[in-house]
């Protein structure tokens, strides 16, 4: 099977983890695969267009068990967690979940987890592709706070889509229905010990479900698929179409250590006035008053055909034949029939209707910067 | 022969007793970086990639028999451009590289190298990386896999040192191998023979800035040519393939037999972060004399006067090959006991053996013990054996 946008083969070491949903993926028919925190993640089981119609169209259910969490508690687990993130979470209530950045002392960014508050003093870090436990272990050494920091034994699985509210009615009740956008609940399937969380990756409605034993994976994946059967549930990757659209930015391609909130478009994440002192805020008001001297911008390549999947690297982006950014992603949106991504440029050319150059192996192409997202920019269609 | 690619694309064992498992259908995305030597090693022919520090990284190129022999007799280079470095710098340097160490820099000069462990306050491994003294209070720590790059940016926030920590572009080739001295003599002259076993010359080769270090992963007289700006990369490949040319010079991946039979660990699978120094038999790497603080230090020595429970040793699995690597951490059994998991293995085509390491519970890690190991070819004898499992006192790489 040709996997688009190009593929390798790969090791299979131990040394990789697998996922609790791996064995049950594998039996769905996953032949694709991508490596998120030293852990294998399930890409493809079908054409990803046909894939991303299902999302928007039906249900999806994904193995992201690579959603490595970090778990802060302990007598200053919430002065640690305000230490960790520039967002205010006076606002946090125990129930809620928040999309956070964590920054390094020049404001750059270690990851940006989704959290979850379990507890006053309890916390989750459903962190991307970055290793949060070393961060958070090496910030914790001399710091006065009395926390304990570990990996628990959670992994979650996404169910996203506009039928993902049925399916999950009918694995933990009517009650799931009341949750709002950004809230969780606890729950046992089957006697399976669970989080339900109403976020993901996709900006469509959607669930995810947080595994509290890593030996029932096989169950509730099964569990889950038997439920979603009369709403046409079947199992996806993530998808890139769709995350794109959203403007969803993957970390660590589209951001990391080297750029700082503001210039993601993730200031909004920053409350500099909070009351708790965090890491980078120094840095982060110096750049702020400053104002950032590079962008990630929306980008849109003229044509209505493919070129590319999704990227296999990051391609150069030129102004006048001098190169001044690289593009982070690039998919052609099924739905607009336009290929777009996002791009990193110096500011003076972040101006929507900027003409820049794409640099691809075929050759050089037009790009117009555009707004982001795409679609949908007040996530109506996730918070309906 | 081993399978490239399967057109079902579910996961396949190797169809050769002398190989290993592949999983097919990884995917090339912008998040998977590349060395700046990805696309002239993949025009040798590369058929898996093995995936370190968030880069794609040559697994296996022909067979990994067949490299093991040219490693061992000839001369090899690696792309392993995945060993990021964490620099450390500025005018607190050395205190703070004395911070995250058990090893006691006093005891490193400038221009050496040492293997060291990065460790926790409660003593588990961070990793293992091979550091490079450039400085007085400069150094390169060359990563094993994984983000040290925060451990160490973590810690620096409130240790109260003035201190640079980032991440250069530095980009190391591995040249290993009996004939590795003279592919280096033709690059860089007589000269660079003076060089000793763990230590370090700045230089340049017509112009691409290098560090070269008398270093390496095979436990074979070897080189490590660490690249200091990345748009030289197709550069110094061609140079160092124009110089070995004669001397039968053919890229390989890292070898998992030779580093096995060599008794060196693999961090992720043989060293953990919940692995304490003493059980992986690294205690040497902890200097119980050094007077300066460092995280872990009270742990570690609580550990060592205690003892430990459980150790890793070398192990031989009786029997047919069982591959040159393992798919998944196998069992071993006393009685029907489960007393630990394997965590290497691989046949030795010299020793025609299975050989590896494996982490056991105390009480049976003595040499000698008998055990079972569960593997996918059925249930096996094993024995706790001696390792390193050739050449004990390393006079192959220091000859």
């Amino acid at each position: 099977m040709v996997i688009e946008g190009g593929q390798t083969t790969l090791y299979f070491g131990p040394w990789y983890r697998k996922s609790p949903f791996f064995d049950a993926a594998q039996r769905a028919g996953c032949y694709g695969y991508d490596l998120y925190n030293k852990m294998y993640i399930p890409s493809n089981f079908a054409d990803s267009v046909e894939e991303y119609w299902h999302l928007v169209n039906h249900v999806t259910i994904w193995d992201v068990g690579c959603e490595r969490q970090v778990e802060i508690s302990g007598p200053d687990g919430y002065e640690f967690m305000e230490y960790l993130a520039p967002r205010d979470l006076s606002t946090c209530k125990v129930g809620q979940a928040k999309y956070v950045v964590l920054t390094d002392e020049q404001g750059g960014i270690v990851n940006d987890p989704v959290l979850t508050r379990l507890a006053r003093n309890r916390f989750w870090l459903s962190t991307a592709d970055s290793d949060v436990l070393l961060w958070a272990k090496g910030v914790s050494y001399h710091a006065d706070f009395d926390v304990e920091l570990r990996e628990p034994d959670v992994s979650p699985m996404q169910i996203q889509g506009p039928k993902s509210k049925q399916v999950l009615r009918s694995l933990v009740g009517p009650r799931v229905l009341d949750m709002e956008y950004y809230h969780f609940l606890e729950a046992t399937i089957d006697g399976i010990p669970v989080l339900v969380t109403r976020t993901g990756w996709s900006a469509e409605v959607g669930y995810e479900i947080y595994l509290r034993d890593g030996s029932r994976g096989t169950d509730l994946w099964d569990r889950v698929t038997d439920a979603g059967k009369p709403f046409n549930l079947r199992p996806t990757g993530p998808s890139e179409y769709r995350r794109i659209e959203a403007g969803i930015l993957n970390y660590p391609s589209d951001i990391n250590l080297e750029y700082n909130p503001y210039e993601a478009g993730l200031g909004w994440l920053v409350d500099l006035e909070k009351k708790h002192d965090f890491i980078g805020r120094t840095a982060l008001k110096k750049i702020k008053k400053e104002g950032p001297k590079r962008k990630l911008v929306g980008v849109e390549v003229p044509g209505d055909e493919v070129v590319r999947p999704w990227l296999p690297h990051p391609w150069p982006v030129r102004k006048d034949g001098k190169e001044i950014g690289v593009l982070t992603a690039l998919a052609i949106s099924p739905r607009l029939k336009k290929n777009i991504g996002y791009a990193w440029v110096p500011t003076p050319l972040s101006i929507l209707g900027t003409e820049i150059e794409i640099v691809t192996p075929a050759g050089p192409r037009r790009a117009i910067v555009v707004k982001r997202p795409f679609i949908d920019p007040k996530k109506d269609v996730p918070k309906s | 022969m081993i399978p490239g690619h399967t057109h079902d694309g579910v996961l396949t064992e190797a169809t050769n007793d002398y190989a290993g498992p592949i999983l097919p259908g990884f995917r090339e995305t912008a998040w998977i970086q590349k060395s700046p030597y990805f696309h002239r090693a993949a025009k040798h022919g590369v058929r898996a990639y093995d995936l370190y520090n968030h880069m794609l990284m040559p697994g296996l190129y022909t067979d990994p028999v067949d490299e093991y022999w040219h490693l061992v007799k000839h001369v090899t280079l690696w792309d392993v451009g995945v060993e990021r470095q964490v620099e450390i710098d500025g005018p607190d340097g050395f205190e703070f590289m004395q911070l995250l160490t058990p090893r006691d820099m006093q005891k490193c000069a400038l221009g050496e190298c040492k293997y060291v462990l990065l460790t926790t306050p409660e003593g588990g491994i961070i990793n293992d990386p091979v550091l490079l003294r450039l400085g007085e209070d400069h150094f390169w720590l060359s990563l094993s896999d994984w983000d040290v790059i925060f451990w160490c940016k973590g810690v620096a926030v409130n240790a109260g040192l003035d201190v640079i920590v980032r991440e250069p572009d530095v980009s190391p080739l591995q040249l290993q191998g009996p004939k590795s001295k003279d592919v280096m003599v033709a690059l860089f002259g007589e000269e660079i023979l003076d060089l000793e076993y763990y230590h370090l010359r700045e230089t340049e080769l017509d112009g691409i800035p290098l560090v070269i270090t008398r270093t390496g992963w095979s436990a074979e007289r070897g080189y490590e040519l660490y690249l200091r700006d990345s748009k030289f990369g197709d550069r110094l490949w061609d140079a160092v393939m124009a110089a070995g040319a004669k001397h039968d010079i053919r890229p390989i991946a890292p070898s998992e037999i030779r580093r096995i039979e060599a008794g060196i660990l693999n961090y992720s699978s043989d060293i953990m972060l919940d692995n304490n120094p003493y059980e992986v038999g690294l205690g040497w790497t902890v200097d119980e004399d050094k007077k300066s603080d460092y995280l872990g230090k009270a742990s570690l020595a609580r550990i060592k006067e205690e003892g430990v429970k459980r150790k890793l040793v070398g192990i031989e699995v009786e029997g047919s090959p069982l591959g040159a690597w393992i798919p998944d951490y196998w069992d071993v059994h006393s009685d029907s006991r489960k007393v630990g998991h394997i965590t290497s293995l691989t046949y030795s085509p010299r020793l025609e053996k299975n050989i590896g390491y494996a982490l056991l519970g105390i009480d049976y890690a003595k040499i000698g013990t008998r055990l079972r190991v569960s593997t996918t070819k059925g249930t096996r004898g094993a024995t706790v054996v001696k390792k390193p499992f050739v050449d004990p006192k390393k006079d192959i790489p220091k000859s």
